[in-house]
């Protein structure tokens, strides 16, 4: 028997939108592959677009300033994303609503309101971060950002609005798999393979010791890898799916193939900016690191360093003026989902369509210290984070919401340690700012 | 083939055991399925610790929002500082 689509008659039971629709399968391996790739989307977007345009900036910088010696900072962070981002999979499926909306109805209108400013703020910020990344990489490219960027806006807008959660699915999926093209440009780089591989197994200090530069690199790279938008993006895109309960351990293996993604690609990008260092360049943005590269090892490599950080951005554009958008929607209770055509939804992609509008125009205004403002946004993003973690915490623990899906023990114990952790790094920084003559070193 | 499937199950369980099919339906083609009735929760009890230290946390957010905003601006030499 061939696989068949199949549309059943369902008359005699409660179907209250439309007839089920699926495929017929005779093995079990089929069943599942199918039921994964069904599901699978929002946990690998989420992973993926976070390595943004910010993402590109900072990991370059970090192994352009401290070489392999952060690359265990990263694996680390593979636990660490998977591990929130999982409480967000289970809390979405289990109410079928996004995360600002839980946050105002289970904390009130005064906590609501605080969570869903901070998330706007941050996100418009990084958004700014975005359209400066494609911005550096036009000029690089020789194309002019005032033709480049409107181009880039118009698609993004493009991808969001033709009333198709599917379409927008696919198209952001295709991008996603474009990025494992960091893996051939590590592969012409050629980086000592022993080297990597012990650097990212076995932490070590890179030489200087602690300074402010340092910790503020490494928050940057924390609040890079986990960011608050990828909390309220992951559980909206998982209610406007309707994924079901039956689907929680698809989703699970989603988030996690994204996650192993997303630290490897992360992982390449510190290479990157590591041979940079190598062959004596001084690093200012990812976009002249390319262009310094491409000195050494041919226009294959800067070409694609280039065009891959607008890729970056353009993922991280739609996934963050998303998360924005379906925040705002659930918190105004307005139609929100990229289900609905634009006359039915007109709040939900207006607001999309503001952001993606507004950072847009804002980087074609004459220029500002790009890498600085890339870089700060990435700490803002790590110091708040806490914060939105402890919200999910409190949820996640929830009986009465989510009742078997409420958080065990063991969730709870490594959920404090990252917040420990993440409160840890945000103090530090905070007396070295406050009190820079206490610590040895460079100073910012 | 459609007439020997016991419609009911294959909705149910998406696995028809006197075929031996399984059915594979994607999320956004499913019926909407039953989730955790929110609007009736409310807002969640918080004892008076859990509410200051939400609150302690705020004031340390905004403060930090400040710090890092304050310490972008020295590297980017505003208070005469270096990049």
């Amino acid at each position: 028997m061939t696989n068949k689509i199949l549309t059943l008659p369902v008359d005699t039971l409660e179907v209250r939108d439309r007839p089920v629709r699926g495929i017929v399968v005779k093995s079990k391996w089929a069943h599942n592959l199918l039921t994964f790739l069904g599901v699978f989307g929002p946990g690998l977007i989420v992973m993926v677009a976070d390595n943004d345009a910010g993402a590109v900036s900072t990991y370059s910088q970090a192994g352009a300033q401290y070489g392999t010696s952060l690359l265990w900072l990263v694996l680390l962070l593979l636990p660490i994303t998977y591990f929130i981002q999982e409480m967000v999979v289970r809390l979405g499926i289990a109410t079928g609503k996004g995360h600002a909306a839980m946050i105002y109805q289970r904390f009130g209108k005064w906590w609501g309101l605080f969570s869903l400013v901070d998330l706007e703020i941050v996100n418009f910020l990084t958004l700014v971060t975005e359209f400066a990344c494609i911005d550096l990489a036009l000029t690089k490219l020789g194309v002019d950002p005032w033709i480049g960027i409107p181009v880039v806006a118009v698609g993004l807008i493009l991808i969001a609005i033709s009333g198709s959660y599917r379409r927008w699915e696919r198209t952001v999926v295709f991008l996603c798999l474009l990025d494992l093209a960091w893996f051939v440009i590590i592969w012409k780089l050629h980086p000592a393979a022993g080297e990597v591989v012990r650097a990212a197994l076995i932490p070590g200090m890179p030489a200087g010791g602690l300074t402010t530069n340092l910790v503020f690199l490494v928050i940057a790279t924390v609040g890079t890898t986990i960011a608050p938008w990828q909390l309220f993006f992951q559980q909206s895109c998982i209610a406007d799916k309707r994924l079901r309960f039956s689907d929680v351990p698809w989703a699970r293996l989603d988030t996690f193939v994204g996650a192993c993604i997303t630290i490897t690609v992360a992982g390449c990008m510190m290479l990157v900016g590591n041979a940079s260092r190598v062959h004596g360049f001084h690093f200012t943005d990812p976009a002249q690191m390319a262009a310094d590269l491409g000195t050494v090892v041919g226009p294959l490599v800067r070409n694609a360093i280039l065009l891959l950080m607008i890729n970056a951005a353009v993922l991280g554009t739609t996934a963050i003026s998303l998360s924005s958008s379906w925040a705002y929607g659930e918190v105004r209770g307005w139609p929100h989902s990229l289900q609905l055509p634009f006359r039915k939804a007109k709040g939900f992609y207006v607001v999309y369509l503001l952001c993606v509008a507004a950072a847009a125009g804002i980087v074609l205004i004459p220029r500002a210290p790009l890498q600085l403002i890339i870089i700060g946004v990435q700490v803002l993003a790590g110091v708040m984070l806490p914060s939105a973690i402890i919200f999910l915490q409190l949820l996640l623990n929830d009986k009465e919401l989510l009742g078997e899906y409420a958080n065990k023990r063991w969730n709870n114990i490594i959920n404090w340690t990252i917040i420990v952790f993440l409160f840890g790094l945000s103090l530090i920084l905070a007396a070295q700012v406050a009190a820079p003559s206490l610590f040895p070193g460079e100073r910012p | 083939m459609t007439n020997t499937i016991r419609t009911e199950d294959f909705l149910r369980h998406g696995y028809d055991e006197a075929t031996n099919r399984y059915f594979v339906v994607h999320p956004l083609d499913d019926r909407p399925e039953e989730k955790v009735n929110t609007d009736t929760l409310g807002a969640m009890p918080m004892t008076a610790s859990v509410k200051w230290s939400l609150v302690s946390l705020r004031a340390y957010l905004i403060l930090m929002f400040v710090l890092v905003v304050f310490h972008v601006l020295q590297m980017g030499g505003l208070f005469g500082g270096t990049r």
